[in-house]
């Protein structure tokens, strides 16, 4: 949270890093954990990612998805959102209809399960809950596959 | 190095089993192209159809032995496909020569773990494919570093940064090479000699997609302004060489019969529209009128029969040629076994062969086996018409224009929509009583239809 007053565009989506290797779309928290294991895997592995904040998801920035995509061919979506009905189902539609021919592998989605949130214990919350290690994780797998 | 590449012979398929020969129309690949399985290596064009001749192997085209335009028979070898024997030969090398691994086991080695587990070798990813068309490059050339071998977006990148689309070839001559420089190996590249060699699969033509262009090629340098020279295209020759015959052999006879469609036009107005909207397609007087020709033949075999010299063979399938023109020709596609079908039947039959004929697809299925034609002279005005049988059948039959005439009926003047039936026929086979009953008989069955009559 920015101290002080503070306004974010309606509708732009703001590229938080550029990478070569994955392409990371997502919002809120999860991106958080994609930062902290771009980092990771940059000086681990040597891949970089490229990640976008869509900021807003109504309207969503189609024109930075579509750039955001086209940039690596490889994309993986996150949210905490339950993954069934989720928003990234509709960034993968905008994906999957303007960049069929720049796709270099499927589209991922790393997302909460599709159970009622949020379970009011620890190992269920963990289990619900995104976190650094699963996300560095799927984003491991979507580099190398 | 050429040991490195095989050069597979690719020869003339028969399409057909009364081809013997066919055109080269255009070669689609030029020597130095990348090949893959199932891509077109050229176009063929023989009297029925024109086909495209798909690669059976993945390769580069080597060499082409026949130049555009010229007549090829089949069997003949009309180009070479260089084949890579480098990615399946190195584990085989390592499994079976052990005596070499000592010698050179770092290299024999390498060459194993990248060739170890590459389920995704051949699995190319959309944005692969688009740079590998955008640079040209030939993707077996390309080391994939993705999951099970899968060549990556990045991995064809980093193949055009290394300059690699530019001097395939010098790198597919310099992988392999301590493969084949090995003394001990010759038995076995001599065994995938023997796997190439192996002859190229004939079936399997794609027609090509876009209707084909009359080429029609005037040719100037004669000083006269006053005339202009056309090639004759294969199909022109064909319809040529086909209506000579017809006529020279079979003596033709010709009669025609007047019909009362008046019901007809009735019968099609009520429920053309409907039909339209159910079944997508226009409901034409050809299929009514084809519908009682069918029926007409049922009742006279005889007329769909073929002159055998010593004999008259009467076919039991009733296959109805239908006459279908286009901006250059006029071609005979078949409705088989067209006494099966309803009008309904016959009306999608119609359309489907007439929409393929147009836009160049049919097979050289659609053209075989017709035992009568059916021409539908009047869909362009006339009301009169001498047509030439379509040889070896024993008749052709057009519908001519339909009219309104005043016409006496029960010593009454009516008027009534009319059309002319026109029948030519081979006369060593039907005469005029026989034709006359037919065309009686087709006759009563149009004037037969009434508003209340079933399509299905």
């Amino acid at each position: 949270m920015p101290e002080g007053d503070y306004t974010v565009p309606i509708g732009e989506a703001n590229l938080l890093r550029k990478g070569t290797d994955i392409t990371v779309i997502g919002y809120s928290l999860p991106l958080h954990f994609a930062m902290q294991a771009a980092e990771e895997l940059e000086r681990e592995e040597g891949i970089t990612a490229h990640i976008l904040d869509l900021r807003t998801l109504q309207p969503l920035d189609r024109e930075a998805i579509i750039a955001a995509a086209r940039e690596t061919g490889k994309v993986l979506i996150v949210h905490e959102d339950n993954k069934t009905g989720g928003i990234g189902g509709e960034v993968a539609a905008i994906i999957a209809e303007h960049c069929l021919f720049e796709l270099d592998a499927p589209i991922f989605r790393l997302c909460g399960p599709d159970v009622p949130a949020m379970p009011i214990s620890p190992p269920m919350e963990k289990f619900f809950m995104l976190s650094k290690e699963k996300v560095k994780a799927e984003m491991l797998r979507l580099a190398q596959y | 190095m050429s040991d490195n590449q095989k050069l597979t012979d690719v020869i003339m398929p028969q399409l057909a089993e009364s081809l013997v020969s066919a055109t080269i129309g255009k070669w689609l690949k030029k020597p130095g192209d990348p090949v893959e399985q199932y891509e077109p290596l050229c176009e063929l064009i023989t009297d029925k159809v024109n086909a495209e001749l798909p690669s059976t192997i993945d390769g580069v085209m080597g060499e082409l032995l026949a130049e555009e335009g010229q007549v090829v028979n089949v069997g003949e070898v009309i180009c070479r496909i260089a084949v890579p024997v480098t990615a399946s030969a190195a584990p085989n090398v390592t499994n079976t020569n052990t005596v070499v691994a000592d010698s050179s086991s770092n290299v024999a080695g390498q060459s194993a773990t990248s060739t170890a587990n590459d389920t995704m070798r051949a699995r190319y990813s959309p944005a692969v494919q688009t740079l590998a068309a955008e640079h040209n490059i030939d993707l077996t050339l390309v080391m994939g570093t993705g999951m099970g071998g899968r060549i990556t977006r990045k991995d064809v990148l980093a193949f055009i940064e290394s300059g690699g689309a530019t001097s395939a070839a010098s790198i597919s001559a310099s992988q392999p090479a301590p493969v084949v420089s090995q003394p001990p190996a010759p038995q076995f590249v001599q065994a995938q000699e023997k796997k190439t060699e192996e002859p190229l699969r004939h079936s399997g033509l794609h027609l090509s997609e876009s209707p084909r262009i009359p080429t029609i090629e005037v040719e100037g340098g004669r000083g006269s302004s006053s005339e202009y020279l056309i090639d004759v295209t294969p199909i022109r020759n064909t319809i040529a060489t086909r209506m000579r015959q017809s006529v020279s052999e079979i003596p033709h006879a010709w009669t025609m019969i007047e019909v009362d469609v008046t019901n007809l036009v009735a019968l099609r107005n009520k429920h053309k529209d409907e039909f339209k909207r159910k079944e997508g397609i226009n409901l034409t007087y050809l299929a009514f009128m084809m519908k009682a020709v069918v029926s007409a033949i049922k009742d006279y075999p005889i007329m769909n029969s073929v002159w055998a010299v010593d004999k008259i063979i009467v076919k039991r399938d009733i296959n109805i040629s239908l006459a279908v023109g286009t901006e250059d020709s006029v071609i005979t596609p078949v409705i088989k076994k067209a006494d099966q079908k309803n009008v309904a039947g016959l009306a999608r039959e119609i359309d489907e062969l007439a929409q393929k004929t147009r836009e160049g697809k049919l097979s050289l299925e659609d053209l075989q086996g017709g035992t009568f034609t059916v021409n539908n002279t009047g869909s362009f005005g006339s009301i009169l018409s001498y047509p030439i049988i379509n040889y070896p059948q024993a008749a052709i039959l057009t519908f001519e224009s339909i009219v309104k005439r005043p016409v006496v009926i029960n010593d009454m003047i009516g008027v009534r929509s009319m059309a002319n039936i026109c029948l030519s026929l081979d006369h060593r086979i039907l005469d005029g009583v026989i034709c006359g009953r037919f065309l009686q008989r087709v006759k009563d069955n149009i004037e037969g239809y009434t508003p209340d009559t079933k399509l299905y």
